[in-house]
């Protein structure tokens, strides 16, 4: 989530949203204190335009009294006259004695000048003064006003315009984001569809309907597993033939050596037997992959099932597997509480079977193999655990796969043990799965039978 | 005893042939539907061996219209494909037991012959050799000394003793002796064979229990 497509969508459109609006407003400040300039000049020349017809008159004191007596609730206006000589002819009275800071030097060249200065009467100099200095026949003359007002325009200007740049990329995040999140919703029906998708794959993936980039990819994937799907029952049909056909010359071969058997004085014939043998474990081999088959096309027989009862179901076979196990020095024990299920006796011994062959095929002599059986979280469980060397983390799951078969052990398996009875229990709505806290332990589970109810008595 | 044998495959057939031959049956062969359902409603056979894969007429249409026609001769049925269905659809249609591909011959030869005892009395009292196996009482003894059986030996026991004289396969024993199959431990069996070996045998100079290598098992006074 915290990488999400939306989330860094949103993030995009703000970033890119805050530089451009960011930009603009720069553009816009700038602009906008140019024109103010602009304009505070034109000022500055009008008055000494006006200043030009008073200058050297008796009616400059009072001209310019009124001009720049007009503050209150105008910008603040100075202005100072005097003779080519630099004597003081005439200034209004907020100049100060000293006189306004400014470069003098700039009017005596004759060209007018524009300076701009801090207002003394200002802390930080926060208030600024903007004034020209020219001539006017004989005199010199300056002329300045502040730029109070432009100064309050443009800070106001920048906080508004700061303030909307502020809601515009919120909103333009928030809306990226939603229209994201929208976008995005067939993607997160096909990831669950996706998940929900068996091992086939049956099944396709939604569609929209919309044509855009997403449904377009829907229908690219199931096309996709339309043809994963074709291939997979493609080698299935085949091994499943190939199994099938290895049934007939199977009989005819165990016949013809059986009968060469009968013919030797009491099975004296070492290398029929030894061949019959073979042929045995090849037949073993050929059925297991046949039931493989059939269990994981989900073509097998109508479950036939029944209440069963996983405690009552183990302990016969944990029983008749007592003499293997003490053969190999094994130590082999059943206990745990009753635990009803519905699924078919016949196959969920043969998985029991199979991770009890497993268990005891990999536990060297001394060890232990224990069954234990309980009901856990609306399942009901089989664990099988063996003091064996245990298994990698990275072997878990691989362990499931055909003919995946490292761990040594005393015999070698088919290598379809364990996938056969994984097959089993999904079959009925369950599932194996191995850990390894220490030795190696398989867990097999069902779902309680729905009422929980009793197991009736064999 | 005259056995039908109605087989296409000519691998499977032939030594089904020979091997019944060699038991002693009289056998007659079909290799195809029309041509089996023709003998069997011409000849009164025994046992008919029937494969569900025909040309021309399959087995289970033969096996309808011998019915049909009133015949009730026991008819096993052979099969290469799904197992539980053609087992259900088999014995739907009258057959009378049923043996899926691969099967060891062996097992082919029990079950004919556990066909022709049908309707036959059993026997509680079963004798091998100086070996007697009380079905009633559940006892045994051999040489008059009585012998002491786990309950799961003497069903062992009973069962080779059943069959006394024929070799059965651990297959057979696993399934109806223990009544299911352990495939991968089949040598559950051995190891029982080998306790009820130590308890009838050892003590004796004459061997009653022999091993078939590749085979199976079987009870009998003469090797």
């Amino acid at each position: 989530m915290n990488r999400s497509i939306r989330l860094r969508i949103a993030l995009a459109v703000f970033t890119v949203v805050v530089s451009l609006v960011a930009l603009q407003i720069v553009y816009v400040l700038n602009r906008f204190s140019r024109s103010f300039r602009d304009e505070a000049d034109d000022r500055l020349e009008d008055y000494v335009e006006d200043l030009g017809v008073v200058v050297g008159t008796e009616h400059l004191d009072a001209w310019i009294a009124q001009t720049t007596n007009t503050r209150g609730h105008e910008d603040e206006v100075f202005i100072e006259v005097r003779d080519a000589n630099g004597a003081l002819v005439a200034r209004s009275k907020n100049v100060p004695e000293a006189g306004f800071p400014g470069t003098h030097a700039v009017g005596r060249s004759g060209a007018p000048a524009f300076w701009e200065f801090a207002h003394p009467s200002a802390r930080n100099g926060a208030r600024l003064m903007r004034a020209l200095e020219t001539t006017v026949g004989p005199f010199h003359v300056r002329v300045g006003m502040d730029l109070e007002e432009m100064q309050r325009r443009y800070r106001s200007l920048r906080k508004n315009l700061i303030t909307s740049l502020v809601l515009i990329a919120l909103v333009g995040a928030l809306a990226a984001y939603w229209v994201a999140a929208r976008a995005l919703l067939p993607v997160a029906r096909i990831a669950a569809q996706a998940r929900a998708l068996g091992g086939l794959p049956d099944g396709t993936l939604p569609r929209t309907g919309s044509g855009d980039e997403i449904d377009r990819l829907a229908g690219v994937l199931n096309d996709l597993l339309q043809r994963i799907r074709e291939e997979v029952l493609r080698v299935r049909r085949l091994t499943a033939d190939a199994a099938h056909a290895l049934r007939t010359p199977l009989t005819a071969i165990r016949g013809h050596l059986e009968l060469q058997a009968a013919a030797s004085p009491d099975g004296a014939n070492e290398h029929v037997a030894t061949a019959i043998e073979q042929v045995d474990e090849l037949t073993r081999f050929v059925n297991r992959l046949l039931l493989l088959e059939k269990l994981e096309s989900g073509l097998g027989e109508s479950h036939a099932r029944e209440r069963l009862d996983l405690l009552a179901l183990a302990r016969p076979i944990v029983d008749h597997l007592k003499v293997i196990a003490e053969e190999r020095e094994v130590s082999l024990e059943c206990h745990g509480e009753s635990a009803a299920v519905d699924a078919d006796a016949t196959q969920t011994r043969q998985a029991i079977l199979n991770l009890l062959d497993n268990a005891l095929r990999h536990t060297p002599a001394g060890g232990k193999v224990s069954v234990e059986v309980g009901a856990r979280a609306g399942f009901a469980e089989l664990a099988v655990a063996d003091s064996g060397r245990g298994l990698p983390a990275d072997q878990l799951e691989r362990v499931f796969e055909r003919f995946y078969s490292t761990r040594a052990g005393s015999g070698a398996g088919t290598g379809l043990g364990l996938p056969i009875a994984r097959a089993i229990a999904r079959s009925f709505g369950g599932d194996v799965t191995a850990s390894s806290p220490d030795g190696a332990r398989f867990v097999l589970r069902l779902p309680l039978a729905a009422d929980g109810g009793s197991v009736p008595s064999a | 005893m005259r056995v039908l044998v109605v087989e296409d495959e000519l691998r499977v057939r032939s030594f089904v042939e020979r091997g019944l031959r060699e038991a002693g049956f009289a056998v007659d062969v079909a290799v195809d539907g029309e041509d089996g359902l023709r003998l069997a409603l011409v000849n009164p056979y025994d046992v008919i061996v029937l494969d569900l894969m025909l040309p021309k007429r399959d087995g289970l249409s033969v096996l309808r219209e011998l019915r049909s026609a009133g015949r009730a001769t026991p008819v096993l049925v052979l099969s290469a494909r799904d197992e539980v269905d053609d087992r259900v659809r088999g014995l739907d249609a009258g057959a009378d037991d049923y043996l899926p591909k691969p099967f060891a011959f062996a097992e082919l030869l029990a079950r004919v012959r556990a066909l022709l005892r049908r309707g036959t009395a059993r026997p509680s009292l079963l004798e091998v050799g100086d070996l007697r196996v009380d079905l009633l009482s559940r006892k045994a003894e051999r040489a008059g000394s009585k012998l002491d059986l786990t309950q799961k030996e003497f069903a062992l026991l009973e069962y080779l003793a059943r069959h006394a004289g024929e070799v059965v396969t651990r297959t057979m024993i696993s399934e109806h002796v223990w009544d299911m199959n352990f495939d991968s431990f089949s040598n559950v069996i051995d190891v029982y064979i080998r306790y009820l070996r130590r308890k009838i045998d050892e003590p004796f100079e004459k061997k009653l229990i022999h091993t078939r290598r590749g085979v199976g098992y079987m009870l009998s006074a003469t090797p």
